[in-house]
């Protein structure tokens, strides 16, 4: 549909019009989650350990350097920040500024997908539903913390849109990219499929469950992590709360269960209606097993949200009154996480007295530094330095994470010297996560901190305390 | 029956619940509960902000507690102090008033006074704090019960709009409207009833006003627990005691006999209609949270009976015609006063008792003795129960039963359980240190509760001293902090 715009004199497709509004919206909500975090809350390092993990994978291809995930084969984890390191070189900037401008670049291609995905599936109300997915906490989380999600999600889209617009070939490439990233990615990209059900459908789907099956199988060989599935209340969580890091937002989720109820008069109908319950129902028990999911359930979540604001504003009500209240409380409920989730993305770790502390690490001669897994991305992103462990590698080294736990137990110090003499161990860094562990102030390493001379606090700011190693001393407690 | 003479019973009824909580709240000692309320109240009176966070409790500790009635308390306060106590009874007598309301619809005015009666008399109403804002939220549920029964009317929908707003400002049963509302739904869908486009919309709208309020409310609870949030963090020994198992005596004596078989009756015929659906609703969520413990074991069981008194309303309504095609229809009259009468012996008798028998947890003794040495921002280790009366004396707890964002509530508990039962005296000196007490109190509620007469190392003179101590109520300083 054409239309002309009054200022310009110009024919311009209306959708374009909105696509280019929405694409606005998206970068402003992209950018006030970096002015939060880098303006107001002055703290200039990326947000929370993900953004981290990809940046060190894309400096150490960039410099050619040993990486464990890279080691380790683990293809889903390397091929985002591959493209990093790629992006960093076509523009000659830094990982950072990379995954940044790639996270960006590629929410606005996600969201002109759904758009033209809504408009494949006959829904008309797009512009509602693409604000909706703009709003909603998982789509807010994924691209303001740069998750690795950003390009399955992007990916996922494509291939549905591809198969609407029925190019069955390159849909199914898009489905193998989709797989590349895992399991996850490769089921919910199954998922999404269904919602292009028609003749010939089932065909297609065999071919694609085919190709998903040997790439997951072939990655999982290659490196054997698998994703964790299991009924916990934290996945409810996260699945409901609206409140809570990159849950979904429970009005949606009721206004999208008040949009299934009013279509499932339509049900015969309107055939696909039932690929769109399946895919729901699929994603959502999903979702509960592992959080993961949530992602691309969010976009099944906000079409049928959407579809439920839209039953609810265009039902004849019997009160203005409650009308008015109700979608007030509904936008109220909606609109809420966009304030609250920037404002949590914005105040993840590190906090600034980490970055100061890991900044006076990367002063110092090079070693192992011993903490809890949580801290081992800042450690090597940060402080410039190896992390004895990190969430990577404990998750490729099951037995790593406790043995790290052990080592901060441990009160013996001829053992101690041992282990830290195997790895290196030069530095200890304790926060507040770590201290944690401690219940008095002598207990495991702590002990040895205040009754021997090998441990020197080099470092002691903010809850924060550097102890350094050193081989020689009395060493008697 | 002429109306008179049923407002006059009514009334007679409403003066004697009255009569029966203000002498509870001012001639026996306060419920262990209330003094958070009274507490609250003052701070709102002094300062007019919601008690945010709270240096005293737990040694300081963050608070997300729905505001509402004590901001209530809070201006009764400031016109005086004496009102704060008339407005929790009378707060707690309108309840009867309510469920009359609700009966009427069902019934006649002079039937609706078997229901009133049962509502009025709830020897469960004893157990618990009458200065609590779950008072004020049983006014609200069965207030909403009623406006939504008459929705239609002039006056009702705006009177339904304003509580659901009200409902989750006052209190934690917010989320229990929303379940009992969607069991309603559900059972509405299962028997293929329909809901006339208004009640559908205020249905709705509830729901998503106490969503709304409640995700606000307990925003850092629902961040810190997850959806178990709703168990308020309460410690596991705790939770033995106070989500106590069914016992069938005692839910019949608690209920009372009368009200408990007219109500089963009522809720046994109460599918035919969609009104008496929405009471068995409530009933049904009351039993459902009782059963999965998210209730208190009183709140729950006062639910219970308001229900079951409301729906009584119902098999009234349903006999009433039996009787009249009955040989006993000429005996009708003296039907209906024999069950007055049988619901006054069988709600009235235990309902005396249970003022008889009223018992606050901390003893006059106890109180006095906290006031006494209270006061000055010391710490004073007591069981958690006496928590909430420590902190009003001025003086800082170790534990109270505001579970949620409190402290490390579990580990706490057990410490102060661990402090009067254990013989070790290093065990209890390292524990006295680390939560910085300066006074230990020793009284027959502790000594009950942990099964111990004396403590052990209390002979330590270097350590302890005794300041107090008064009939039953020991306190000892500790000195080596």
């Amino acid at each position: 549909m054409k239309k002309k715009l009054k200022f310009t004199g110009l024919n311009v497709d209306r959708r374009v019009t909105n696509l280019v509004i929405l694409s606005l919206m998206f970068s402003i909500a992209f950018f006030i989650s970096i002015a939060l975090r880098g303006y107001i809350l002055e703290n200039n390092s990326l947000p929370g350990k993900e953004a981290y993990f990809s940046t060190i994978v894309a400096s150490d291809i960039l410099n050619f350097r040993e990486n464990p995930a890279i080691s380790a084969r683990a293809v889903p984890e390397v091929i985002w920040p591959a493209l990093i390191a790629f992006f960093s070189i076509i523009f000659r900037v830094n990982e950072e500024y990379s995954i940044i401008a790639l996270s960006l670049i590629f929410g606005i291609l996600s969201l002109i997908l759904i758009y033209l995905v809504i408009d494949k599936l006959g829904f008309k109300k797009r512009n509602l539903a693409i604000v909706f997915f703009l709003i909603s906490p998982a789509t807010i989380w994924m691209f303001a913390t740069y998750s690795k999600f950003i390009l399955p999600f992007f990916f996922a889209l494509l291939m549905l849109y591809l198969l609407l617009s029925e190019k069955y070939t390159l849909s199914l490439i898009a489905l193998g990219i989709t797989c590349l990233f895992g399991a996850v990615s490769g089921i919910s990209a199954l998922a999404f499929s269904l919602l292009g059900f028609k003749k010939g459908f089932w065909k297609w789907f065999s071919k694609g469950a085919i190709v998903c099956f040997l790439l997951i199988s072939l990655i999982y060989f290659a490196f054997p992590v698998f994703p964790e599935f299991s009924f916990s209340f934290e996945n409810l969580f996260s699945l409901f709360a609206s409140l809570s890091e990159f849950g979904i937002n429970l009005f949606a989720f009721l206004l999208a269960s008040i949009g299934i109820i009013i279509t499932w008069k339509e049900r015969r109908e309107r055939k696909e209606l039932f690929s769109i319950y399946l895919t729901f129902t699929i994603l959502l028990v999903l979702s509960v097993l592992n959080k993961e999911f949530i992602f691309f359930f969010n976009f099944i979540l906000i079409f049928l949200a959407a579809v439920g604001f839209t039953k609810l504003i265009e039902r004849n009500w019997a009160s203005n009154l409650i009308r008015v209240l109700t979608l007030m409380i509904l936008i109220i409920g909606m609109i809420t996480p966009m304030v609250v989730i920037p404002l949590r993305v914005a105040s993840l770790e590190p906090s600034k007295e980490m970055i100061s502390a890991l900044g006076f690490l990367r002063s110092q001669e090079d070693g192992a530094v011993l903490s809890v897994k949580e801290n081992g991305y800042w450690i090597k992103g940060i402080g410039e330095k190896e992390a004895f462990v990190d969430e990577f590698r404990a998750r490729a080294n099951k037995g790593l994470e406790e043995d790290a736990l052990d080592l901060l137990k441990e009160r013996n110090l001829e053992k101690l010297e041992k282990e830290f003499g195997e790895s290196d161990i030069k530095y200890v860094l304790m926060d507040g996560k770590t201290k944690q562990l401690f219940r008095t102030k002598d207990e495991g390493i702590l002990l040895l901190f205040l009754y021997t001379d090998r441990f020197e606090r080099i470092y002691d700011e903010g809850g924060i305390e550097i102890w350094k190693f050193s081989r020689e001393g009395r060493g008697n407690l | 029956m002429e109306n008179k003479t049923v407002y006059a019973i009514l009334a007679l009824i409403l003066l004697s619940s009255l009569a029966a909580n203000l002498y509870v709240l001012y001639y026996e000692p306060l419920h262990e509960d209330a003094y958070f309320s009274l507490r609250y109240a003052e701070h709102v009176k002094e300062k007019f902000t919601p008690l945010t966070s709270d240096e005293l409790s737990y040694g300081g500790r963050n608070l997300e507690e729905p505001f509402l009635y004590y901001y209530l308390l809070g201006l009764a306060a400031k016109i005086d102090e004496n009102l704060v106590r008339i407005i929790a009874a009378l707060i707690t007598t309108s309840i009867i008033l309510v469920v009359f309301l609700i009966s009427s619809t069902f019934i006649s005015k002079g039937l609706s006074l078997i229901p009133s009666v049962f509502a009025a008399f709830l020897p469960a109403m004893f157990k618990i704090s009458i200065i609590s804002p779950n008072v004020l939220a049983f006014l609200i549920l069965f207030l909403l019960i009623y406006s939504f029964m008459r929705i239609n009317e002039k006056g009702f929908l705006y009177l339904f709009i304003i509580l659901s707003f009200l409902l989750p400002l006052t209190s934690f049963l917010s989320i229990f409207f929303i379940f009992a509302a969607l069991i309603f739904l559900f059972i509405m869908f299962i028997e293929g009833k329909r809901l006339s486009e208004l009640e559908w919309e205020t249905l709705l709208f509830s729901i998503f006003v106490n969503v709304l309020v409640v995700l606000m409310m307990f925003r850092n609870s629902l961040l810190s627990y997850g959806p178990s949030f709703i168990w308020q963090n309460i410690p596991s020994s705790v939770l033995m005691e106070y989500f106590r198992e069914f016992s069938p005596v005692e839910i019949i004596t608690v209920l009372g006999l009368a009200s408990l078989i007219l109500g089963v009756i009522g809720f046994a015929f109460s599918f035919k209609e969609k009104n008496s659906l929405l009471l068995s609703s409530f009933f049904i969520s009351a039993l459902v949270f009782l059963w999965l413990r998210i209730i208190p074991f009183s709140i729950g069981l006062i639910l219970l009976s308001l229900s079951l008194a409301a729906l009584s309303a119902i098999s009234l309504k349903v006999l009433n015609p039996y009787i009249k095609r009955t040989k006993f229809s000429k005996f009708r009259d003296r039907i209906v006063q024999v069950l007055f009468a049988l619901a006054i012996i069988t709600s009235v008798v235990p309902v005396v008792f249970a003022v008889m028998n009223y018992e606050s947890k901390v003893s006059a003794s106890t109180e006095n003795a906290i006031e006494t040495i209270g006061g000055n921002g010391s710490v004073i280790l007591a069981p958690h129960e006496y928590g909430h009366a420590i902190t009003y004396a001025g003086s800082k707890n170790v534990a109270d039963s505001l579970f949620l964002l409190a402290p490390a509530p579990d580990k706490r508990v057990k410490d102060i359980e661990i402090v009067y039962s254990s013989q070790s005296e290093t065990t209890v000196l390292e524990i006295m240190r680390r939560y910085e007490v300066d006074y230990l109190v020793l009284d027959d509620y502790a000594r009950e509760k942990f099964g111990v007469n004396e403590l052990s190392y209390i002979g330590d003179k270097k350590c302890f001293s005794k300041v107090y101590d008064e009939k039953e109520t020991k306190v000892y300083r500790f000195k080596c902090g």
